[in-house]
């Protein structure tokens, strides 16, 4: 993790051989990440391009109290991904829900994550249900609210109590 | 100098969790750059996506990618500060360049804004408000939300004065008006709900005739 700090302040000065470095350590997972998400390697590989072009131009604005150098790039490879779904033409609802990405996680290789599946295996059904809508599944909070037939207040003090829980567990 | 003034906690969680609309998702990015106790709390919210994607199995890349990447990358260069606007690189990298930035002044004020994004017609916008030292921001009404923070200087709202990094926000259906710091003046990052700010008295009426006029 101190590498990819260190990689990410030499990008930031602007240095080629740092970003291939950081590309060479993690374009892998990422693009296992997305393609998981989208089910599409020519749409996967496009976005993948999208958050490592983003990586080049916003390395100088990364912060350690923001989190590890990979959950600042999952953040910027997740609002790629919910900004795509967003200019989506309005109006038209999902294909199915098979293309919402929570059921891309859910229905993931069992290698995925072990440690994700244990600290989401921890959560109340209602914190899971949330979780899986409104963090990992790309849906507005006021759209996962209404997919859950609860109050938006009620919807985010689930998302607010499962993160918290999940944090815990993750770093145990 | 570190903001007294802090976005509400759900803002917080709607940004780590990827429900702020693009407007909003710069201003709190803003805000982070200015808070170390934001991003902490920020940094609490996003650590179980960096796990996600530390155990997602990697996918062999295809050969070519990299340079793919760097022909791209490469002709975005990372944006140049704009002097006297502390924006942080990530959201300069979101924004026309600032070349680009159509500056229209409040009329008599003292004050001019900038429209830097926009969602959708009628939708939220984030606007970069600048003040001269001392300049009055005229009483408006507002039709949606507002939040905003300080960039630079300082400014006088309802009492209160705001500094560097300071957050702020106006419910939809209030009104205000705003006061410069008497030296520095200010810079602010505002997003507006509807982009419907009404400007009342003189203003207001050339406001509605500027408008019909650019129909």
């Amino acid at each position: 993790m101190e590498e990819d700090g260190a990689l990410l302040g030499a990008i930031a000065r602007g240095s080629k051989a740092a970003f291939q470095s950081f590309y060479e350590r993690h374009a892998g997972r990422l693009l296992g990440y997305v393609l998981r998400v989208t089910r599409d390697r020519s749409l996967a590989e496009d976005v993948v391009q999208e958050v490592f072009t983003a990586i080049w131009q916003k390395a100088s604005s990364y912060q350690a109290e923001q989190g590890t150098p990979l959950a600042w790039m999952y953040r910027i490879a997740r609002n790629k991904l919910v900004d795509r779904w967003r200019r989506g033409p309005p109006g038209v609802a999902w294909a199915s829900e098979a293309e919402r990405p929570v059921l891309a996680l859910v229905q993931a290789d069992p290698e995925l994550s072990m440690s994700l599946e244990r600290a989401l295996e921890g959560l109340s059904p209602e914190q899971r249900q949330a979780v899986e809508l409104a963090v990992l599944g790309g849906y507005t909070h006021e759209e996962a609210a209404t997919e859950l037939s609860v109050p938006l207040g009620t919807l985010k003090s689930r998302i607010r109590m499962a993160l918290r829980h999940m944090r815990a567990l993750l770093t145990e | 100098m570190m903001p007294v003034n802090h976005p509400p906690s759900e803002r917080l969680l709607a940004y780590a969790t990827g429900a702020a609309d693009v407007p909003l998702r710069l201003l709190l990015e803003t805000h982070l750059s200015f808070c170390p106790a934001c991003s902490r709390e920020v940094g609490r919210l996003t650590a179980p996506g960096g796990t996600l994607l530390e155990a997602v199995p990697e996918e062999p890349v295809p050969a070519g990618l990299f340079e793919r990447i760097w022909a791209e990358a490469s002709r975005h260069e990372p944006p140049r500060p704009v002097e006297g606007v502390p924006l942080p690189a990530s959201v300069l990298a979101e924004l026309p360049p600032a070349e680009a930035w159509r500056w229209h002044p409040v009329p008599g004020s003292g004050s001019r804004t900038a429209r830097l994004v926009r969602e959708a017609p009628g939708g939220c916008g984030l606007f970069l408000v600048q003040m001269k030292p001392g300049a009055r921001f005229p009483r408006h009404a507002h039709r949606g939300g507002e939040e905003g923070m300080v960039l630079a200087g300082g400014v006088w709202d309802r009492g209160r004065f705001l500094e560097v990094g300071d957050w702020d926000s106006a419910p939809a259906g209030s009104s205000h008006e705003l006061r410069a710091d008497e030296k520095e003046g200010c810079w602010a990052l505002i997003r507006e709900e509807c982009e419907d700010v009404k400007l009342t008295g003189w203003r207001g009426v050339l406001q509605r005739a500027a408008s019909l006029l650019s129909h």
